[in-house]
């Protein structure tokens, strides 16, 4: 049968020796998805090489498509391009040799050959007698005699001798290939990106810890060391240079704090070794990769999502300094608006030594690599990580091209704000009363915000008004305790007066229904044109003017900013419509909206006159 | 409460007047003369047709500037007058004719999803 010549027989027995196979050629016998700890799915297959056969195959996670696709199947002959041999080990059975899959070509597609080819027997597995070849001898003996289990502090003295006389350089392996099933492995990579040592104190105790990124030419990693590997290798390692890494804990990367293409990163661990790679042509190692992701498609990705944007600097705000909350340390950031050739804007917020050296009266190009996407107030903004790497007209060639676009740009070019928090916001949606009522808004997690035009048909103004903790800081409603003195349960103190404050209940109208909604201070004080201090004293000494004041407002068109949030207060659940804009209606604009808007629906695209 | 179906009224400007023959309609055009026994005047609409409308009784013979007519159409040129409002300048100083026309033709092209 011309199938079974096809298949490198023996070869399973020699790859098991750790002899090297050029393109050996096998038959899946069989494809099992397994779960690993973490959410990711891995293929194990049983190979066959017409002699024997290995069940303990795994296919590298890049190569789970080719399964899913149905590219492999049961009895497909591959041809294996590139693998390597690890042992796992487990505590009930020793260890064990798993071969990893990492490059392979469907020779013939299974439901062509459609049956088992010769009679293959199982590989008896000697692992403790595997016969190490000459130059990682030293290297390669450390995973066997590991899994016997002596104490480490003997190990490791080994190690550190071992592998500073002779590093298996011959045996390097690309980072796509590393997944936890290895637990002998070197790398050479460069570190793009290197963060301060950071430290933590929570109930488990305190520690530091810094990370670093790693790229070769297959991929990136993200590698983090703690405490005494913190101190260890922090000073160390200098960004971007070149290091040979080996042995660390590989795990599945947590998404939240790293956007690196790879499912797994690195834990250095008390085996880790790294060593400066200095005879080794620096060209040919990739710098910084980036994963640019255009301005305007900024808006549909989630908060708290990590993304990496290049844009031209068009404008930087003032350095403001403000004070964490949390910690009570004094922040210093700077907000800069990046644009690119989507013709969007987007505000990105830079904090302490960047916010303070930054300089964009230039107008450079800025290249971000993991900067977290934030929301405010309904709009998107970028923020800036400890992670972040931010680089400033980098020599590559997205630059340049943005460059080259927004020098020849005309100078009324408009964009597009995606962290606007006007009309123009990129996610500000327009609707109805009963249009919000009816997309439910507010009823998610996260507040809804929305623009209408309505009328203002009622106000409660007998209640519109109310006594507040003096203090400049302090909102809090006082206690009135009739002896002329006033009580804020918030700052715990009595003072002799109170100021005014706006809170008012109101009803607003438009075609589609009604809707009551709250506006605190700032809002309520530019519709009614007047400040809540000189409100109070009209209510106390005419209470004509005073209810002329909201009188004026009545049954205008106001074009309005609102949020909807479900709100539980006295276990009692509902829906908060709160006014955080409110302004006379512009009719030109507001028609010309209008019309648009009837156009775009009923689908009339030119004037119809 | 009981409701009380207001009827609407029907806004439109000249090249409309044709289609309302027999019909109530709301007009609103800039006044260019009032004839000197006060029955009729002359106005030019928002898309610069010019209109005659006839009143039972004299009007204000003042009537300057923008004003909003109500009235039966007659034929395209002239519409037999109910009422008139002398539109204040404050609100048609700024006035859009274009976005008006505009809107005009759209709630004659649509029909109204609310009624």
């Amino acid at each position: 049968m011309e199938y079974e010549k096809m298949l490198t027989k023996g070869a399973l027995k020699s790859i098991m020796n750790n002899e090297d196979v050029k393109d050996p050629v096998m038959q899946v016998l069989g494809v099992r998805k397994i779960t690993a700890a973490g959410a990711n799915e891995r293929y194990r297959l049983l190979i066959s090489d017409g002699h024997n056969l290995n069940s303990f195959a795994m296919l590298a996670t890049q190569l789970n498509g080719m399964v899913s696709s149905g590219e492999i199947n049961e009895f497909s002959i591959l041809k294996i391009k590139r693998h390597i041999i690890s042992s796992l080990t487990d505590r009930s059975k020793g260890s064990k040799q798993v071969m990893i899959l990492i490059d392979l070509a469907v020779m013939v597609p299974g439901d062509v050959v459609g049956s088992k080819i010769g009679d293959p027997k199982p590989i008896i597995d000697n692992s403790g007698q595997i016969v190490e070849n000459g130059a990682s001898a030293s290297v390669d003996s450390i995973p066997q005699s590991n899994s016997l289990a002596k104490p480490h502090s003997v190990q490791s003295s080994i190690i550190n001798n071992g592998l500073q006389r002779d590093i298996d350089v011959s045996n390097i392996h690309p980072i796509n290939s590393l997944s936890p099933y290895q637990n002998k492995w070197t790398i050479r990579a460069r570190v793009v990106n290197k963060a301060p040592v950071r430290t933590w104190n929570n109930q488990r105790g305190e520690g530091k810890l810094f990370s670093m990124d790693l790229l070769d030419e297959s991929g990136e990693i993200r590698a983090t060391a703690f405490n005494s590997e913190c101190d260890k290798f922090f000073d160390m390692i200098e960004l971007n240079k070149v290091y040979f890494i080996t042995r660390g804990v590989i795990k599945t990367a947590n998404k939240k704090f790293s956007n690196l293409n790879n499912d797994y990163e690195l834990t250095l661990s008390n085996e880790t070794q790294i060593f400066p790679c200095h005879d080794f042509d620096d060209s040919q190692m990739p710098a910084l990769k980036f994963n640019f992701v255009p301005l305007n498609q900024v808006k549909d990705v989630d908060v708290d999502g990590i993304v990496d944007v290049i844009g031209v600097c068009q404008t930087a705000g003032e350095l403001t300094m403000l004070m964490s909350k949390t910690t009570r340390k004094e922040l210093k950031k700077r907000d800069v608006t990046i644009v690119d050739q989507s013709l969007s804007s987007v505000t990105i917020t830079l904090w302490d030594t960047q916010a303070e050296d930054f300089d964009g009266s230039l107008q450079p190009v800025i290249a971000i690599k993991g900067s977290r996407i934030r929301e405010f107030m309904g709009s998107k903004s970028l923020s800036l990580l400890v992670s972040t790497v931010m680089q400033i007209n980098p020599d590559i060639e997205e630059a340049h091209r943005l460059r080259g676009w927004y020098d020849s740009l005309p100078s009324n070019a408009e964009f597009t704000s995606i962290s606007a928090r006007s009309d123009v916001g990129g996610n500000n949606q327009f609707l109805t009363i009963k249009g919000a009522q009816l997309a439910q808004l507010g009823s998610g997690d996260k507040a809804d915000y929305y623009s209408m035009y309505s009328h203002l048909i009622f106000v409660k103004s007998e209640s519109a008004l109310y006594k507040a903790c003096p203090k400049p800081d302090c909102q809090k409603k006082v206690i009135d305790r009739n002896d002329g003195t006033y009580r804020c349960e918030k700052c715990n103190d009595e003072t002799e007066n109170f100021k005014y404050r706006l809170m008012l209940s109101a009803q607003l109208s438009d075609s589609t229904g009604n809707q009551w909604v709250t506006m605190f201070q700032e809002t309520a004080e530019s519709l009614l044109g007047t400040t809540s201090a000189e409100l109070g004293r009209l209510m106390e000494e005419s209470k004509e003017e005073y209810s002329d004041v909201f009188q004026r407002q009545m049954f205008k068109l106001f074009d309005i900013r609102a949020r909807a949030k479900m709100e539980t207060y006295n276990n009692e659940t509902r829906l908060k419509v709160s006014i955080f804009g409110i302004k006379p209606i512009d009719y030109k604009v507001a028609s010309a909206k209008l019309i648009a808007t009837i156009k775009r629906l009923s689908g009339i695209t030119t004037s119809v006159i | 409460m009981e409701s009380v179906a207001i009827p609407t009224r029907a806004f439109v400007n000249g090249s409309f007047l044709q289609k309302f023959i027999g019909k109530s309609v709301t007009l609103i055009g800039n006044v260019l003369k009032v004839s000197p026994d006060g029955i009729s005047i002359t106005m030019q609409t928002t898309d610069d047709h010019v209109v005659t409308v006839n009143f039972q009784e004299p009007i204000d013979s003042s009537l300057d500037g923008w004003a909003e007519i109500q009235g039966l159409v007659k034929d395209k040129g002239t519409v037999s007058g109910h009422s008139y409002y002398n539109l204040p300048s404050s609100i048609t100083d700024d006035f859009e004719k274009s976005q008006f026309n505009e809107a005009v033709s759209l709630i004659y092209s649509l029909s109204n999803p609310l009624k």
